[in-house]
Formats: C-alpha cells, sequence, structure tokens
C-alpha cells in the first residue's frame, strides 16, 4: 500500500484519483467490519443453536418421564403380581393416547419384556442392552431396530418395595422435535441473513465514514501535487483524520509560500541571468567589434607597411632610375655626339677620311652596346632581384654590377667611388641581384652619408667611398662598404636594422632598406653588420658563407 | 683667329666627340679631366672660353668657375649640366655664366654658342 501510494506519487497523475480497487480503505474496512460481525453472529448461532436443541431434548424428556410415571404408577403392582393383562391395557391405552410414543417396552429383570407398538403388543425376551446399569433415568437420540426409525430412547427403571423389578422403555416420535429443530434451524439462519445484510449496510455505511475524509486528503493531495497548490482538505470529522487534515493544510501553506518565494527567487534569478546573459552578448559584440577594429587596425597598419614598402621600393627605383639615367647619359653623350659631329660634317661637306669615319662609326657602336647592357642588367635586375632562387656566384659580379649602376651617379655628384675587389675569391650561394640590391642599398647610404657630410661644409672633405671584396674569417667571403660620411650617433647604432626606423626626411628613406638588407644576407646564411663612427664614416660589412672549394 | 677653348669633364667619351668636333671646326681645343688640371691649362695660358661640367670628383665645377674667374675674368664660361640639375642652373647663373649645355650635348647649339662669343658684337 505504502509503496503503491509512492508510487503514486511519483507517477503524478494529475487526471483524477488513482483507485485502488479491493485494497482501499472502504473496502478493507467494510470487509473487515463484515467479518467481525459475522464471526460474532457464528459464534451466538453456534451458542444458541445447541441451547435450543438442549430445550427441545429437555421437552421430548419430560414427556417420556410424564409417560414413564404414569404407566410405573398405575402397572408397578401389576407387574409384581405379574397381572401382565391389566399392563398390557394400560399401556395400550396410553399408546393410543398418545401418538408419538412409538413403542412401550417393559422389561423385567432377566430380558423379559412386554413390547407394545401402536400395532400391537407381544412378549419378547430381549438382550442385556435393554437392562442398563444405570440407576437413574435417561434418555438418548439413536436409531431403533424396533421401530426401524430415529427415536428418544427414555429407559425409566422402576421398583416395588425397595427392589428394582425391571425398566420401562420408552421411544418417542422425534418428528415434532426434528420439526421444531428444523423452524429453529431456519429462523435462526434466516435471522442470520438479515443480520449480515444489516452488518454489511453498516459495514459499508461505516467504512465509507471513515474512508471519506482520507479520500479527501488523497485527493486534495494529488491536486496539490499537481501543482494546484492553493487546494485546502476541509475535513471536520474532530478525529485523528481532522487534525492530520489541519496538519496537512499547514505543511501545503508552508510549500505554498515557499513555493512562491521559491518562483519570486527564480524569476529574479532567471532575471538575473537574462541580464547577465545580455552583457555577455553585448560583451562578445564588443569584443568582436574591437577586435575587427583591431583587424582593421592591423590591416591598415599591414597596408600602410605594404605601402611604406612600396613607397620605399619606389624610392629605390627613382633612386635607381636617376642612376641608370646617369649612367644611359654617359655613352648616350658619345652616341649624340659622334652622330651629330658625321651629320654636321657632311652638310657642311667636310672632308672626312674612312678611317676616321669608321673609327667614330665604332664608337657609336660601342657606346649602344654600352647602353645596352645597361639596359639588360637593369631588366634582370627587376625581375631577378627579391626572388628566392640561389646559385653559386662570384660576389665580385653582384659588386661591380651595383658599381656601375651608381658609378656615373657617383661621379655626376663629385663623389669619389672606389672598387678594391680581391681576385680568386670562394663562390657563394645567393640571388646576386638580391646582393646586388643590398650593395646598391649601402652604396646609397653611403652616398647619402658623404653628401651629408660635405653639407656640413668641413674645409677640404673630400668625400669618399669605397667597395672592398675580401676574404674573411676562415669560410666567409666579405663585401664592405666603406664611407668617410656622417657616421651614426652611438645611440642609433642598435636601432639602424630596425624597420622604419630612420633619421632622414620623409621622401628620403622609410628606413626599411637596412632591415630588408640584413633580412636578405641572413636569407642566404650571412650577416650584415655595422662599425660607425660619428663624424669619422661608417662601415657596412657583407659576409656571406664560402663555398668550399675542391682540393682548397 | 680662331677661339681657344678649354674643355673641362671628367667623362673621356665627352672630351673626346665634344673636343674632336670642336677642333674639326676650326677652334684650337684644350681638355682637362677635371678642376685642378683645368687651373693648370688656364695658368700656363688664357682661354677664350671655357666648357666645364658642373659634376665631377673632387673640385666641382661651379668652384672651378669662380677660381677661373678670378684668373681671367674676361674668359667667357659655358656650363653643362646633366639632365633635370635646376639647382646646378641656377648657380651657374649666379656665376654670371654665358651659356649652358644639357647632356647629352646639341652640337648645334654648342656651335651657336661658340659663334656668338666669337662674333664681334660679343667682343
Amino acid at each position: 500500500m505504502d509503496e503503491r501510494d509512492d508510487s503514486a506519487v511519483k507517477s503524478r497523475r494529475p487526471s483524477g484519483l488513482r483507485s485502488f480497487g479491493l485494497r482501499s480503505i472502504l473496502v478493507r474496512t467494510a470487509v473487515l467490519s463484515w467479518v467481525v460481525v459475522t464471526l460474532a453472529l457464528s459464534v451466538f448461532i453456534g451458542i444458541i443453536i445447541p441451547y435450543q436443541e438442549g430445550i427441545l431434548e429437555g421437552q421430548l424428556k419430560s414427556t417420556a418421564e410424564v409417560v414413564a410415571t404414569s404407566i410405573d404408577q398405575v402397572t408397578v403392582s401389576s407387574i409384581v403380581v405379574e397381572d401382565y393383562s391389566s399392563v398390557i391395557e394400560h399401556c395400550l391405552k396410553v399408546v393410543g393416547e398418545r401418538p408419538e410414543v412409538l413403542y412401550l417396552v417393559i422389561t423385567r429383570r432377566g430380558g423379559f419384556s412386554l413390547v407394545h407398538r401402536p400395532d400391537g403388543w407381544s412378549y419378547q425376551q430381549l438382550e442385556e442392552w435393554w437392562q442398563p446399569e444405570e440407576e437413574r433415568p435417561s434418555g438418548l437420540l439413536m436409531d431403533s431396530e424396533l421401530v426401524g426409525q430415529e427415536v428418544y430412547h427414555f429407559s425409566y427403571p422402576f421398583s416395588y418395595s425397595g427392589i428394582d423389578w425391571g425398566w420401562i422403555h420408552i421411544g418417542l416420535s422425534l418428528a415434532q422435535f426434528q420439526e421444531d429443530r428444523r423452524v429453529i434451524y431456519t429462523q435462526t439462519i434466516a435471522l442470520g441473513l438479515v443480520c449480515m445484510l444489516a452488518a454489511s449496510l453498516v459495514a459499508l455505511f461505516f467504512a465509507r465514514r471513515v474512508s471519506r475524509p482520507i479520500r479527501q486528503l488523497h485527493e486534495v493531495t494529488e491536486r496539490i501535487a499537481a501543482g494546484e497548490l492553493e487546494a485546502r482538505a476541509e475535513i471536520a470529522t474532530g478525529d485523528e483524520v481532522e487534525g492530520l487534515a489541519a496538519s496537512f493544510n499547514r505543511m501545503t501553506e508552508a510549500l505554498r509560500k515557499s513555493h512562491v518565494e521559491l518562483e519570486i527567487r527564480v524569476e529574479e534569478r532567471t532575471a538575473e541571468l537574462r541580464a547577465t546573459n545580455v552583457r555577455l552578448l553585448t560583451e562578445i559584440q564588443e569584443r568582436q567589434r574591437a577586435e575587427e577594429a583591431q583587424q582593421m587596425a592591423e590591416r591598415e597598419l599591414e597596408e600602410q607597411r605594404s605601402l611604406r614598402l612600396r613607397s620605399d621600393r619606389l624610392r629605390s627605383l627613382g633612386e635607381m632610375a636617376a642612376g641608370i639615367a646617369h649612367e644611359l647619359n654617359q655613352p648616350l653623350v658619345g652616341v649624340r655626339g659622334l652622330a651629330e659631329h658625321i651629320l654636321i660634317g657632311i652638310e657642311r661637306g667636310w672632308e672626312l677620311d674612312e678611317e676616321t669615319l669608321q673609327e667614330r662609326m665604332k664608337s657609336v657602336v660601342e657606346q649602344a652596346d654600352r647602353m645596352v647592357h645597361i639596359i639588360e642588367h637593369v631588366r634582370r635586375f627587376a625581375r631577378e632581384a627579391g626572388k628566392t632562387k640561389v646559385e653559386e656566384v662570384q660576389v665580385n659580379g653582384a659588386v661591380e654590377a651595383g658599381l656601375e649602376m651608381l658609378e656615373a651617379q657617383f661621379r655626376a655628384h663629385g663623389l669619389g667611388l672606389e672598387a678594391e675587389l680581391a681576385e680568386g675569391l670562394p663562390t657563394v650561394v645567393v640571388n646576386a641581384y638580391s646582393l646586388e640590391e643590398v650593395v646598391l642599398n649601402l652604396l646609397s647610404n653611403a652616398r647619402d652619408a658623404v653628401q651629408a657630410q660635405r653639407g656640413l661644409g668641413g674645409d677640404g672633405f673630400v668625400p669618399e667611398v669605397v667597395v672592398r671584396s675580401l676574404m674573411g674569417d676562415p669560410g666567409w667571403v666579405q663585401v664592405e662598404v666603406e664611407d668617410n660620411g656622417t657616421g651614426i650617433p652611438t645611440e642609433n647604432v642598435q636601432r639602424v636594422f630596425d624597420p622604419f626606423f630612420t633619421t632622414k626626411d620623409p621622401d628620403r628613406g622609410t628606413g626599411l632598406g637596412l632591415s630588408v638588407s640584413r633580412s636578405i644576407i641572413e636569407e642566404f646564411g650571412g650577416g650584415l653588420e655595422l662599425r660607425s663612427e660619428p663624424g669619422e664614416g661608417t662601415k657596412a660589412t657583407i659576409s656571406l658563407p664560402a663555398v668550399e672549394q675542391m682540393g682548397d | 683667329m680662331s677661339l681657344r677653348v678649354l674643355l673641362v669633364d671628367d667623362e673621356e667619351i665627352v672630351r673626346q666627340t665634344i673636343g674632336d668636333y670642336m677642333s674639326e671646326c676650326g677652334y684650337q681645343v684644350e681638355t682637362a679631366v677635371d678642376g685642378y688640371q683645368a687651373l693648370e691649362v688656364l695658368q700656363r695660358q688664357a682661354c677664350d672660353v671655357a666648357l666645364i661640367d658642373v659634376r665631377m670628383p673632387g673640385m666641382d665645377g661651379l668652384e672651378l668657375l669662380a677660381r677661373a674667374r678670378q684668373m681671367h675674368p674676361e674668359m667667357s664660361m659655358i656650363v653643362i649640366t646633366g639632365h633635370g640639375d635646376p639647382e646646378m642652373e641656377s648657380q651657374a647663373r649666379e656665376q654670371k655664366a654665358a651659356g649652358f649645355l644639357i647632356k647629352p650635348v646639341n652640337l648645334r647649339q654648342l656651335d651657336g654658342l661658340l659663334q656668338q662669343l666669337e662674333s664681334p658684337a660679343h667682343s
């Protein structure tokens, strides 16, 4: 039952009350009440019936006694004197008057008996059973062989003058007795049935009374379990159930209050959570925005960088273009001059011998070739510099190419440019054009430095840049670019390799030159170092790993 | 008598082409590779005209021009500059150069300048 209740609560079936069937309190109480009533009734019947039967038997006995006493009083003297005819007469009279007497036997000691039956009388010698030792009258219910049916057999000892003479036996018909007994049984059973019916009704009524408040309570419990916290048990039975209902109501009220509180708290918490959620969302959005902004800033910075890089490249290109212009201008002077000289000569009819003409034309072709060479080199430089492709080359080639590119410019600006290139150096593995780019960059720096120094107006200052190639530490080939320019202030020596560090005017440099140069050289497994003395000059040294030579 | 011209340029091809041309035109041509050599030549003998490249290592053309003028104030100066060197040009103008030539030199222009200097109106 308890388990069932638990499961009922657990299963929380709000739809109606659960039916407990035969196990319900109603049925149990009703059955119990009925059983109690029935038991009591049975006990009562068990006592009353034998009692009634006893009374009926007593009636039989008293009838037999009356008969026996009358016969005893009338016939005893006749028997003693053996006047059987008067005895028989009297007996027949008695038997005739009383139809319930089925037989009447007078037995003398010794077994001689006078047997009277409704259909006549006889003498008989009867066995010992008819001579009981009992000295007092006694009766019993038995099947009689004498009449072939059940009878009430009554034995009455008779005596005369203190001598026991024999017995008077009377057999009474049980018809009346059985009828009476049947009536008693019938009545009793009928009464019992009525009582049981009444008991059932009463039990049912009683059970209902008892179980109704419990059912109500159950109902309310179910409603509360279903969430109807306002439900209250209204029970006024004045007993423990009412007390239970009151306690239950108090409990429910407490539950409702705590539930309301809980709901309020849940609502508050939910609101808090929602607010937190909103805050988090906002934060996330803000963070996303910040990230986007940062990314944009980074992109902008990157763009700016690439822009600066491009502008730096453009500047290099511009510088280079200027160098190329200078470089091309020189042979162009020759080409133009020689050709125009010939043209004017023809116009003016100057005498021109074959040899001179041939010499001049040869010179024109040479100068044109020089221009082609320069242009071809520039083209290849533009194509190859910056590529990752490396090859085994002589450093002198790249250094000379760089020198060639700037030689004219240096001369045009009145700047000394010397080359001291060692012969027979080991080869290095580099991109020759990238190496040339670095040499060009170092030469432009040197050019700027010596020009700046000249600008300071020192007397007798001769701007001078020297480029050397030499064997450095074993296994290393070095290229030096040394100038007698302004030098780098000590505090800047460490920073000149930082990207975008520059001391020049914005239109003259972005500061990427040295940083890019160093990374190019490092890509070839080498290094780029600067040694500078402010006011004295700067020496930049490129170190490249030499290719090990066979047989060296 | 033909003009005596001093050509100062560190570039051999320039000296060669312009020098040869002026010789053929009948001028007496002297050449110098730099300012110092030019001053040496001028110390020996005065010239009527000096053609000076402004960009030279060591002593540049403007310095040479100033010093040569001190030696021979009557001498005409023609300045040769590269393309796109307006700064030098304006400085040369301040030094009262008689003319300007831009490399690569236009020989007819040079002709014109020299004939102008040669003409009696000028002298």
